[in-house]
């Protein structure tokens, strides 16, 4: 988290408090993505919308219902992980592709609903919302930041406990060879659609930071895009682990907010992430330096 | 108290793999079950784990029914298994393997992973402690922290064994387990699985080693095309003129 805690000091005033402030979101989303599909090995495409349930619950609360962040908090990451959990349900049947198409459309319909169900989102316009108050006082950017740090390093706290736990194990197992887990007695139903759960909730923490650093919540902030983004983090840093799921959160987050104006640029450095994650993952960086090896070692012989 | 088959059938599309086959494996005996390749073997180990449920038949622990039941119920009755071929968690070291062979008893809770109270970490404790116990046993307490991908199939043999015992199993199925082990390792292999049985576990053997089957096994099952042609000792299930043709004289 160092990286985290230096963007503020790197960038300098309110620019890097806010930066600072995405960055901490970042990683916090994509720990929630590390829960679902690092430890679980299960592929949500469904992310950003889970995301969304935070936000929306946060709006909603400290709105309508007149509670403060902290009141709101529980219960928006409780919503989150309810929603997180009927989503990961079909993981009790389907792995691999199948369960990634299912939560693609999962994410959809959510997506469809903060459109249409104006009476709880607005629908396109939103709903703008009240700033963190602590000790009766607005936070200001700097606060904000401060917050958003603090709940990342309890985030992280929380996913190195889960992944030292029987829990975390009985997640790992279950990805390596769910054959072999179960003949241990780990029950695979049970806790597939807990690691939903709890990186759905993951989101939703996600979700309500954003939402309050934003002042305002609306549909298109929970996209196709974003969970594209929070993949790519959790896909190049690797399955579970935490110290290159925050580089990565850090780095990419960053290098989003340099090309900010410059949408043609961002989409073809994501495309080309895309391939790079492709290339790496089907091994055929490795073939190709094994290649030009062997040519060398030819050539020099 | 007994791990039992009755009358079990299993078909694949049409094709009897195990057929009518009545098995029974009683705390502390070592059981060896022999044929030749292709006589439904592993299906029968699968049937007792609880991987493939019974087409007929009945399959039960301790006279409760699990049939149709899924591997988890079988192992939180107790009955822990190897496979054929060795089947590690590869994302996880040595010791978190073992360790998840440990906590077979345990249902991972997510409360008390997060809330951590000190039973919880007394029983964290246990397990490590219990892991490297296992280990210990088969020789390797000295890679606990490698990655199980940097080992040797011989090792990588000796950790799924490990984990098994680590479970604390009452009834243990190893599906050849001398299978990659050095000849002169066997032995050792043997030993480890007689310690089993003097702690009052179940074990049914498949194994190809004869010479093992003879030592370690107070009883003999012989199987071909399905169905159980033989049981006694080695001697009496070599005897029977459909299987001595595939069971060589032990050595």
């Amino acid at each position: 988290m160092a990286a985290v805690s230096v963007v503020p000091v790197a960038m300098g005033g309110h620019r890097g408090y806010g930066l600072g402030t995405t960055v901490a979101v970042a990683v916090v989303l994509a720990l929630g993505l590390q829960v679902t599909y690092g430890l679980s090995g299960q592929l949500s495409v469904a992310h950003a919308p889970l995301m969304g349930v935070g936000a929306y619950a946060t709006a909603q609360l400290t709105t309508a219902q007149g509670l403060g962040f902290w009141t709101a908090l529980l219960p928006s990451v409780a919503c989150a992980a309810a929603v997180g959990a009927v989503v990961g349900l079909p993981g009790l049947r389907v792995r691999g592709d199948v369960l990634a198409l299912v939560t693609l459309g999962a994410g959809e319909i959510l997506q469809r609903l903060y459109l249409q169900t104006t009476f709880f989102t607005n629908g396109y316009p939103g709903i703008a919302v009240p700033p963190v108050r602590l000790f009766g006082r607005a936070l200001n950017e700097r606060g904000l930041y401060g917050l958003a740090l603090a709940v990342a390093l309890a985030c992280l706290w929380v996913f190195a406990a889960l992944r030292a736990s029987p829990l975390g194990r009985a997640w790992m197992a279950d990805r390596d060879d769910e054959v072999a887990a179960q003949a241990l007695g780990v029950h695979s139903g049970r806790i597939r659609v807990l690691a939903f759960a709890v990186g759905a909730g993951l989101a939703g923490v996600a979700g309500s930071l954003f939402a309050v650093q934003q002042g305002f919540v609306s549909s298109v902030s929970f996209g196709l895009d974003q969970t594209v983004t929070v993949l790519l983090v959790v896909l190049v840093a690797g399955p579970a682990r935490l110290g290159r799921t925050v580089a990565v959160a850090v780095g990419l987050t960053a290098l989003v907010d340099r090309l900010t104006g410059h949408a043609a640029v961002s989409q073809g450095v994501t495309g080309a992430l895309i391939l790079a994650v492709v290339a790496l993952r089907l091994g055929l960086v490795g073939e190709a330096v094994a290649r030009i090896r062997a040519r060398l070692g030819m050539a020099a012989t | 108290m007994t791990l039992r088959l009755d009358r079990v059938s299993r078909h694949f599309a049409g094709v009897h793999a195990v057929a009518d086959v009545s098995i029974e494996i009683a705390p502390g005996e070592v059981v060896g079950l022999v044929g030749p390749n292709g006589s439904g073997k592993t299906t029968l180990v699968n049937l007792l784990s609880g991987v493939v449920a019974p087409s007929s038949g009945r399959v039960s622990v301790d006279a409760h029914d699990l049939t149709g039941r899924g591997p988890d119920r079988f192992a939180a009755a107790g009955v822990v298994r190897t496979f054929q071929s060795v089947r590690l968690f590869e994302g996880m070291n040595v010791l978190d393997n073992v360790r998840t062979g440990a906590q077979r008893c345990d249902r991972a809770s997510l409360v008390q992973a997060l809330l951590r109270p000190p039973s919880f970490r007394r029983r964290q404790r246990c397990l490590t402690a219990g892991a490297m116990a296992a280990l210990e046993r088969v020789g390797l307490a000295d890679v606990a922290d490698r990655r199980v991908t940097a080992l040797s199939h011989g090792q990588r043999r000796r950790v799924e064994l490990a984990r098994a015992f680590a479970a604390h199993p009452r009834f243990l199925i190893l599906d050849e387990p001398g299978a990659g082990v050095q000849p002169d390792q066997r032995a050792t292999l043997a030993d480890l699985i007689a310690g089993e049985r003097d702690h009052g576990v179940g074990v049914l053997v498949v194994e190809h080693d004869t010479g093992m089957v003879d030592r370690l096994c107070d009883r003999v099952v012989g199987m071909a095309d399905g169905r159980v042609l033989a049981e006694g000792t080695f001697t009496q299930v070599a005897g029977h003129p459909l299987l001595a043709p595939h069971l060589r004289a032990p050595t």
